[in-house]
């Protein structure tokens, strides 16, 4: 080893030390960039065995040909690519040499026909031609060749410039005149004579990627197929033969050309002829017949479209082809493995799209549909009977599989709604008729009474029926299909496919039990078909109402939901949900043997948590769906629920608090709404409230929640929340008020209301029990809303005890904000009939608020603590306005609170009015809106005069509605401030019509002319305060006088008001002459 | 595979896409760190504890490899496996993969490859996951990975060791010892990724070859 080999590895060699390094880089980067080194290169890989060296030295080789090519002579050039031939001739084929030699030998012989091929080498492919030879490795590197010129000059992966991409294709212009040909019988030649697996594979390979950009009659053709078929049935190069196939098929060319050539490969014949024994390669060939398949779909389409052209040509056997493709598809789509299924799918959902845009479909097409719909049922089956807690990566493929054919099956059913009926029919026929004889078997083994004969006599009878039932109702649908033959075919296709399916089962059944996936794929289906539905036409949806009522009759007076399989009992619940509404109603023994089903082992008392969570959870949207039909079973779902109501630690460990608030909240809309008689009423409440109330007043009595500790997770306060929150749920059921109308209801249909007053003498306490738990307060205040509703009038003698209690504990913002909201509900509820409540606690209220409202440290800007104060304050002026609105202005002056509030409440609305800062503009506008009713109400002649109210309208009202439209934060263009302008007109003419002339001669002498305003203007403002004038005028003129004075652009269509300013005092005549013509301009105005 | 073994890792990408900041996660890849700096490349050794005992791979980083074009395939040679590294806030890096998956298999025939999408904690994110498909053509394995917040960081290793050892399934049975994030993921954002991953391996390949 010489300096120059060494060099070159210490290159390469991390463990060699820098300096060494270093050298060793300086030394051979002064190699790579002289004049000569692609001479001194070519000498040291004619004598190197160092695969580092020749590997260096084809590095030179490249870079000079990319980047200095110009810089040689024609003799330099000549004598590299004959040094490069030469050593191919007499040193790589001779010898065993690594694949990295040889594919850069091949990238930089490549690199070097790029430069030359067109102008000066038109030779290079004859001059490797003539050198092939077998026994050695010259074929092998020709190969890597011709992938090289697929990497370098034709494959798109790989981004060029426009100009390189030019060039790549004259050199493809170029090698298709001549070249190819002999490349092309290179190839044949190597695939016939050659045994070696890896050069036929690399050979294939080739002609994979060249066959998109050559004639492909030179691939399709009589020589090259047969040896693709024989090559098919070798297992280590049959996979790129599939490929092979795939790449000739996907040449782009016109339909007919398309067409042609698929006819010629004869695809069925090689997909026949191949040995699909392992599951990789059986993906790959479902994948051609997969882009087969969709490619016959394109062309046939293609060709339809040139025919309504006017395109004459056509394919005669166009149809026989897609045949062909799909009767591979059925094969394939049905293949144990899903991976070798989905390979396929992409045809399937193509072809399902097709016939959707068609109007009648002819009978070979709904035989296809018929067997892809059994397809899919058999697709579907899960494997195990469990959903795994954990998420394993299949089970996740798996879902997204069904996912898809879920989509595929209601497309289906969209375009065939008759034979997809006929099929889910029969299936879930079959299993429930399966189902209920195992247990018939079973229960004989077991018995020999009478009884047991009994019922399984009545088992038959319901069966007689309901079969009856689906007859009838299969006949429906068909009646609906006008076309007689459709009706034959759907009668053939229903028995071809009950014929497959018969073989399936036969093959899967072990025993005589029916696979819970059986059972769990033919449900899932039926519940699919809803989401189907939808699509549908009207006279489909009707006839299919029938339909779904009938399957959820048999399913649920089957045996089918007494199973221990998870995904059975899940996909029954669901699908019982879904189709409620359609249970028919004419007996009673549907809906109840529909009930059963939830209320007893197989549904809420079932021994797996999710099923029984599950059905909980369906229950009460069942429940939501036939509440009146529900009515008769209440009694039987409260005793199926009894144990599920019990507020306790131990309960709650298999029915979660949140499914318990459900059952309660349920339970109360069907006792609440079904117009129970008295008594009966009475007794349900009772089953269902005694236990919560006695419990609570329990822990109240026994002091029980004092022994608490942080040890024990507050167990027994957790448990007051818990039981306030279910009695105040299950009161969602009742109201004191009609629906219909709003009125209250009389005392006699309101018994129930003892009950709730007796539970909020208990909850009443508890703040002041527990007056440091945040969840006791929430709750009571949640209690106490509901109470508004349920108790109606009975609840108003009760407020001026609670109230005070509820305001003593109200000692953060955020119960206080919760207080308001109360106080505010009964405000609306109750209104006039409220004062002796709201009287004498108005002013505590207010002082509360008005404390957390004085902070002595102001908060954080745009923190939790602000926002928190904004709300108060917004709830605040909320309740003032509730005031006016319900009719209880009257509280404010009251004996009790005029001399105590009425001051500060008028103060802190003008405030209000002032405010400044963000989002303070819709508090502006609500104080705006109460001053305006403030003026209504206290002014003389108003509901509630109140002396001396004159002089806080002079004072403060009227120089606030000029003085906050024209301070700087008040912006004209805000659409909150144009509301609020709207509103201190309305105030100002309100004013007006109070006080009469008295306010226009202060506005008059007064006020206006502090401002400045002309006298013009000033009498403007006095015609159009009169309340003859219309109100729009007169906000009109304010807001074109605000904008006059804060220096903003006029825009108006009123050129008759004059706001100019005349100083030109010292022209008689013209001041006389413009008074005048103001005046009649007014004149004019007011005539119009 | 013998614990005295080192399998030669060749990380390649366009540079700027986080190659070297990703390899320096692993702590023990800071001790002693071989840098040939004319050449453009780091070896550093990694090293995985398995349930098929220690795993130890060399990586040979080409940071700022780009200024030394000419040789940047020569340090392939001999190499068993290989990760082709992009940014998913860049474009053209992407685009590029190609070019780098054709040089790299041009060296080392039939060795397994990682794709691997850095940078998914910024949330620019310009290469979508639905765009990212050059690895199913080739048989590559994806992931998405974030250098900087450490996220999927062992996900490549384990399953260039798994394809190593002829697909026995992998399992670490002790988590490397890394960097502290320098960024904080958005969980929800990774989850939201993962299932798009995960969707868009379900669809069928683009019919063009022109993936961006």
């Amino acid at each position: 080893m010489d300096e120059f080999e060494k060099a070159i590895i210490y290159c390469f060699d991390p463990n060699v030390s820098e300096d060494i390094k270093q050298k060793a880089l300086a030394y051979t980067e002064s190699i790579k960039v002289a004049p000569e080194a692609w001479l001194f290169c070519l000498e040291r890989l004619g004598k190197t065995q160092i695969v580092l060296v020749k590997f260096f030295c084809l590095q030179v080789f490249q870079e000079i040909i990319l980047h200095r090519y110009e810089t040689l002579s024609k003799t330099d050039r000549l004598n590299l690519r004959t040094g490069l031939m030469n050593w191919f001739r007499l040193y790589l084929v001779n010898n065993q040499e690594e694949s990295a030699i040889k594919n850069k030998y091949a990238q930089v012989m490549v690199l070097l026909f790029k430069q030359e091929y067109l102008e000066n080498w038109l030779t290079f492919f004859d001059d490797f031609l003539s050198m092939l030879s077998p026994g050695n490795s010259s074929i092998d590197i020709f190969l890597r060749i011709c992938k090289s010129i697929d990497e370098e000059v034709v494959s798109f992966d790989v981004h060029r410039s426009p100009a390189e991409l030019a060039q790549n294709t004259f050199i493809k212009d170029t090698m298709r005149e001549n070249a190819i040909t002999k490349i092309v019988a290179s190839w044949y030649e190597i695939l016939v004579h050659h045994q070696s697996p890896p050069l036929i594979n690399m050979t294939l390979q080739n002609i994979k990627t060249y066959v998109g950009w050559i004639d492909i009659s030179l691939i399709v053709n009589d020589k090259f197929i047969p040896l693709f078929c024989k090559y098919l049935g070798v297992r280590v190069v049959r996979d790129e033969v599939c490929d092979c196939f795939k790449e000739i098929i996907n040449k782009g060319m016109d339909p007919f050309a398309k067409l042609t050539l698929i006819q010629q490969l004869e695809i069925k014949n090689i997909i026949n002829f191949a040995q699909l024994d392992d599951q990789e390669f059986n993906i790959r060939v479902g994948a051609l017949i997969n882009l087969t398949g969709m490619e016959i779909l394109r062309s046939l389409e293609s060709i339809q479209t040139l025919q309504q052209e006017g395109f004459d040509k056509k394919f005669q056997s166009g149809e026989i082809l897609l045949e062909e493709m799909l009767q591979l598809l059925f094969r394939f789509f049905n293949n144990e493995s899903n991976d070798v299924s989905y390979s396929v799918y992409g045809l399937a959902s193509l072809y399902v799209q097709k016939l959707k845009n068609i109007k009648v479909l002819n009978e070979k097409q709904i035989q296809h549909i018929t067997l892809l719909v059994q397809i899919v049922r058999n697709k579907m089956r899960y494997k195990t009977s469990r959903i795994e807690e954990d998420d394993d990566e299949s089970d996740i493929k798996f879902a997204d599989f069904r996912k898809d054919l879920s989509n595929l099956f209601r497309n289906i059913f969209r375009i065939c709604p008759e034979m997809v009926g006929s099929f889910i029919a029969t299936n879930i026929q079959r299993i429930v008729e399966n189902k209920n004889n195992n247990n018939k078997n079973k229960n004989t083994t077991n018995s020999k009474n009478g009884t047991i004969n009994n019922n399984i006599n009545k088992t038959n009878n319901n069966n007689n029926n309901n079969t009856n039932n689906i007859n009838n109702n299969t006949n429906n649908i068909n009646n609906n299909t006008t076309n007689n033959n459709n009706n034959n075919t759907n009668k053939n296709n229903v028995k071809n496919a009950n014929n497959i399916k018969n073989n399936n089962n036969e093959d899967e059944e072990d025993d005589d039990d029916m696979s819970f996936s059986d059972i769990e794929v033919s449900i899932y289906l039926l519940f699919q078909m809803g989401e189907g539905i939808s699509a549908t036409s009207e006279e489909t949806l009707k006839s299919f109402e029938k339909f779904f009522g009938s399957m959820v009759v048999v399913l649920s007076q089957s045996s089918i939901s007494i199973t221990e399989h998870q995904v059975v009992s899940l996909i029954y619940f669901e699908t019982i949900v879904r189709y409620a509404k359609y249970i028919p109603m004419d007996e009673q023994q549907y809906l109840s043997s529909v009930l059963k089903s939830f209320l007893d082992e197989r549904g809420i008392h079932n021994k797996d948590a999710l099923v029984r969570s599950k059905a909980g959870y369906l229950l009460n949207k069942l429940a939501k769906y036939l509440k009146v039909q529900m009515f008769p079973y209440i009694n039987d779902i409260i005793d199926a629920l009894k144990n599920h109501l019990i507020i306790s630690y131990e309960i709650q460990k298999e029915v979660p608090f949140e499914e318990q608030l459900n059952f309660y909240e349920s339970l109360g809309f069907l006792i609440g709404g079904a117009n129970l008689p008295i008594e009966k009423e009475a007794l349900y409440i009772e089953k269902i409230l005694n236990n919560p109330i006695i419990k609570m007043e329990e822990i109240i009595a026994k002091q029980l929640y004092k022994g608490d500790t942080k040890e024990n997770q507050f167990y027994y306060t957790v448990q007051l929340t818990q039981l306030i929150n279910v009695i105040g749920t299950f009161s969602k059921g009742f109201s004191s008020f009609n629906a219909t109308n709003g009125q209250l209801k009389p005392d006699a249909y309101c018994t129930y209301k003892v009950y709730f007053k007796r539970s909020l003498e208990s909850i009443i306490q508890l703040p002041s029990l527990i007056p440091s738990n945040e969840d006791i307060k929430s709750r009571t205040f949640f209690y106490m809303h509901r109470m508004v509703d349920v108790l109606g009038k009975d609840l108003k003698p009760l407020l001026v005890k609670i109230l005070p209690i509820l305001l003593d504990h109200a000692t953060t913002i955020d119960i206080l904000l919760e207080f308001l909201v109360f106080y505010n509900q009964l405000i609306s509820k109750y209104k006039e009939e409220l004062f002796d409540v709201i009287n004498p606690t108005l002013c505590p209220i207010v002082d509360r608020i008005y404390k957390s409202l004085n902070t002595t440290i102001p908060p954080v800007e745009h923190s939790d603590a602000e926002r928190a104060l904004n709300d108060l304050k917004k709830s605040y002026f909320q309740l003032i306005q509730a005031l006016f609105t319900h009719n209880l202005a009257s509280t404010l002056t009251s004996t009790l609170n005029l001399p105590l509030l009425f001051q500060q409440v008028f103060n802190t609305v003008i405030g209000g009015c002032q405010a400044s800062g963000s989002h303070s503009e819709s508090i502006q506008k609500v104080c705006f809106v109460i001053l305006k009713k403030m003026i209504d109400d206290y002014s003389p002649g108003g509901p509630h005069a109140v002396n001396g109210f004159q002089s806080f309208i002079y004072d403060q009202v009227v120089p606030l509605c000029f003085q906050v439209p024209l301070s700087d934060q008040f912006n004209m263009s805000d659409f909150t401030s144009t509301q609020i302008l709207l509103e201190i007109g309305k105030s100002l003419r309100a004013i007006a019509q109070k006080y009469g002339d008295e306010f226009l001669t202060y506005m008059n002498t007064i006020l206006l002319p502090k401002l400045n305003v002309s006298q013009e203007v000033i009498n403007q403002f006095i015609k159009l305060l009169q309340p003859s004038s219309p109100i729009k005028d007169f906000q009109e003129l304010l807001k074109l006088f605000i904008r006059q004075k804060k220096g903003l652009p006029i825009k108006t269509s009123n050129s008759n008001i004059n706001l100019n300013n005349n100083n030109n005092i010292n022209n008689n005549n013209n001041n006389i002459n413009n008074n005048g013509h103001t005046n009649g301009n007014g004149v004019n105005k007011n005539g119009h | 595979m013998a614990e005295k073994e080192q399998i030669k890792l060749v990380l390649v990408g366009d540079g700027g896409v986080g190659k070297t900041t990703f390899v320096q996660r692993h702590l023990t890849g800071e001790f002693e760190p071989r840098y040939i700096p004319t050449l453009g490349v780091s070896v550093h050794p990694l090293i995985f504890y398995t349930n098929f005992g220690k795993i130890h791979f060399n990586v040979w980083d080409t940071a700022g490899q780009e200024k030394f074009g000419g040789l940047r395939d020569g340090y392939y040679i001999q190499g068993n496996c290989a990760i082709i590294m992009f940014d998913v806030t860049s474009r053209i890096s992407y685009k590029n993969v190609p070019n780098w998956h054709s040089d790299l298999t041009r060296v080392c025939e039939n060795i397994p490859i990682v794709l691997c999408g850095n940078k998914v904690d910024v949330k620019d994110r310009k290469v979508k996951p639905s765009q990212i498909v050059f690895h199913r053509r080739y048989n590559l394995s994806y992931y998405d990975v974030s250098a900087k917040s450490n996220y999927n960081f062992e996900k490549p290793f384990v399953w260039l060791t798994s394809k190593l050892l002829g697909n026995k399934a992998v399992t670490l049975v002790q988590q490397p010892t890394l960097k502290l994030p320098e960024t904080v993921l958005d969980s929800n954002l990774m989850s939201l990724y993962e299932k798009e991953v995960a969707d868009a391996a379900a669809l069928p390949l683009p019919e063009d070859n022109d993936d961006l």
